[in-house]
């Protein structure tokens, strides 16, 4: 036992639970691939994770560490504490930056008009409305970002030096 | 103790040997001081976990309470057959008519807390996205098994998802069947999600032991520390000064996860709430008129002509005799009038006030007085052109051959001469633009 544990690194179990993972993973693999394509459900699933983990993430940082330099100014350059004002500002523009481009990367097919053929095609929908509502409601999430940065801001002023108000969000 | 078993099974021996290796000098993503964020570390990846899996619970749950629904064991009525290891358990379960919002609750379910999950997984992934670099990249056999269980756990996580959202907007960019590959995937996503939960819980029962589940929530940018580097790969040794606070972090991520759920819920709901279903695909309307509301195939699209549905039209009824009516025929018959949902499987309903014959009187009218189930085909000739109703289905009162919707005769869209509707069953059940019944008895 203790033998083993030092081989392998974890208990009997930890392999034996893997071990059942695994079979149900093997044989609803093998039921997919018996019922389509082996070549695009694969390259679905290893091309899901390297997009997300080789792709995604990089970009989004980049971008987000961008704006960090961008809004923070010198400080953010400097790797010293960026202004209480300038994180406001900061995460009041990436928040609903970021909730927009989620709903672009999930709605794609619909705002972009991608899918047309197939919502028409199958149930008489045209994509034409999707474009305006995604700017719409993009507009409508900086708007009401703006205006609650507006609040925190005036808030923070009166406050002087007393109490400072979280500067999150 | 669940969570010191678990520790004690699925815990990390620290004196195995590491696996023999060349280690060269670790460069980029490889060195941990690469990641700088200073809100990483085993409280946020908890508080995320704790947050994604309730949704997820609901989410495969109602998937496999679908397929329930969809009777599989009847040929005809799904894609997916033949799955030994649940279809046994799908044959056993009889999906009741007794509730008509059934289907529509579950498939609502499925769809919102689906997309309600996605924005929790994006965070969730972000939060951990060091350990996919960490070194040494094999510690030991056991963590080679959890490395490969945690590939198959994001590969099946974001399969699944990203399957589910493009086909639920009708858009096919994959070269295979939706239902079967979002179907088994499901399977590697569970049966990694387990494992992953097993080898897990002590970290995330000793995070909320150590911070609090939601003390660091309190605090705001200036106090927001980062978490001690020496407890996971995920927390940094060199962390920037925050820039959010965890609150504001977990917020956002809320505000997505909300939003989301609120747009499922718009097309879900349906009525007065399908605005809020923005960019749902089912968020949009069609007018006022009777035959106004949610498509999920067109005559056009199915292939379905005038010729096919016109005066020579008749429905053709099988049982212990075998019967054809017209469709004035079938209208000189008793009608009910009854409010029930058409709810499609992709997540959207809506619920109208149909006129038509019930199936019990059409299965008398074939010499069938107590059908044990009922074979209903379309002219449309496709893979769900025909479905087969289970006892409780064929027998409710409410169950019709509809042949009228809000006080109008059903338009070619809507099934036009004759289309089934039953409590709680899934939407391409009701089966449109019907040309036979074959009624079975017990």
């Amino acid at each position: 036992m203790r033998a083993f544990s030092r081989a392998y690194g974890s208990s009997p179990l930890h392999l034996a639970v893997a071990a059942v993972a695994f079979v149900i993973a093997g044989y609803a693999g093998f039921r997919a691939l018996s019922k389509g394509p082996v070549l695009s459900q694969g390259e679905w699933f290893l091309g899901a994770i390297l997009l997300h983990d080789m792709v995604l993430i990089p970009a989004y940082s980049a971008v987000v560490i961008g704006l960090i330099y961008l809004i923070g100014g010198r400080a953010a350059r400097e790797g010293t504490p960026i202004s209480r004002v300038r994180l406001l500002v900061l995460n009041h523009v990436r928040v609903p930056a970021g909730l927009a481009l989620l709903a672009l990367l999930l709605f794609f097919p619909l705002i972009l008009g991608l899918s047309e053929g197939g919502l028409m095609g199958l149930s008489g929908l045209s994509t034409d409305p999707y474009l305006p509502r995604f700017l719409f409601m993009t507009l409508a999430l900086f708007a009401i970002s703006a205006a609650l940065l507006a609040v925190r801001l005036a808030r923070g002023r009166r406050g002087g030096h007393g109490g400072s108000p979280p500067a999150d969000e | 103790m669940l969570t010191r078993f678990l520790h004690r099974t699925f815990g990390m021996d620290p004196e195995a040997r590491t696996l023999p290796g060349p280690q060269p000098p670790d460069r980029g993503p490889f060195r941990r001081d690469f990641w700088k964020s200073p809100l990483r570390g085993p409280w946020l990846s908890s508080i995320l976990s704790s947050a994604l899996l309730p949704l997820i619970i609901i989410c495969a749950l109602t998937g496999f309470l679908s397929h329930v629904a969809y009777e599989t064991e009847f040929p005809g009525n799904s894609v997916t057959g033949g799955d030994a290891l649940l279809g046994p358990v799908y044959s056993i379960l009889d999906w009741p008519a007794g509730f008509a919002w059934l289907y529509a609750i579950n498939q609502g379910l499925h769809v919102t807390s689906g997309l309600a999950a996605i924005p929790i997984l994006f965070a969730k992934l972000w939060a951990v996205i060091p350990k996919l670099w960490e070194r040494p990249a094999l510690r030991s056999l056991a963590h080679a098994v959890e490395r490969i269980s945690l590939a198959l756990l994001v590969g099946a996580s974001l399969f699944v998802f990203a399957t589910g959202v493009l086909n639920i907007q009708y858009y096919y960019l994959f070269g295979f069947g939706f239902v079967p590959a979002h179907y088994y995937a499901s399977f590697i996503f569970i049966a990694a999600l387990v494992f992953h939960i097993a080898t897990k819980a002590p970290d995330l029962v000793r995070a909320f032991r150590d911070r609090g589940v939601v003390a660091p929530l309190r605090d705001d940018i200036e106090h927001t520390e980062p978490e001690p580097s020496h407890l996971s790969e995920s927390a940094p040794t060199a962390p920037r000064p925050a820039t959010i606070s965890r609150r504001g972090f977990v917020g956002a991520v809320a505000a997505g996860s909300v939003g989301l759920g609120l747009i499922g819920a718009g097309q879900s709901i349906g009525g007065a709430f399908r605005p809020l279903g923005l960019l749902a695909p089912r968020g949009q309307t069609y007018g006022p008129g009777p035959n106004d509301f949610q498509v999920n195939k067109t005559a056009m699209g199915a292939g379905i002509t005038p010729a096919d549905t016109g005066a020579a039209w008749r429905l053709e009824i099988q049982g212990a005799r075998t019967v054809e009516l017209s469709r004035d025929d079938l209208l000189r018959m008793p009608m009910s009038t009854q409010s029930l949902p058409i709810s499609c499987v992709e997540g959207w309903s809506t619920t109208q006030t149909w006129t038509g014959v019930p199936l019990r009187d059409l299965g008398r009218l074939a010499g069938v007085d107590d059908p044990s189930e009922l074979f209903v085909k379309s002219i449309q000739d496709a893979v769900l052109g025909q479905a087969t109703l289970n006892t409780a289905q064929t027998t409710d009162p409410r169950s019709l051959l509809a042949l009228q919707v809000n006080g109008a005769d059903l338009s070619p869209n809507h099934g036009y001469p004759a289309r089934v509707i039953v409590p709680a069953l899934p939407g391409v059940h009701n089966t449109k633009w019907v040309k036979r019944l074959v009624f079975r008895a017990a």
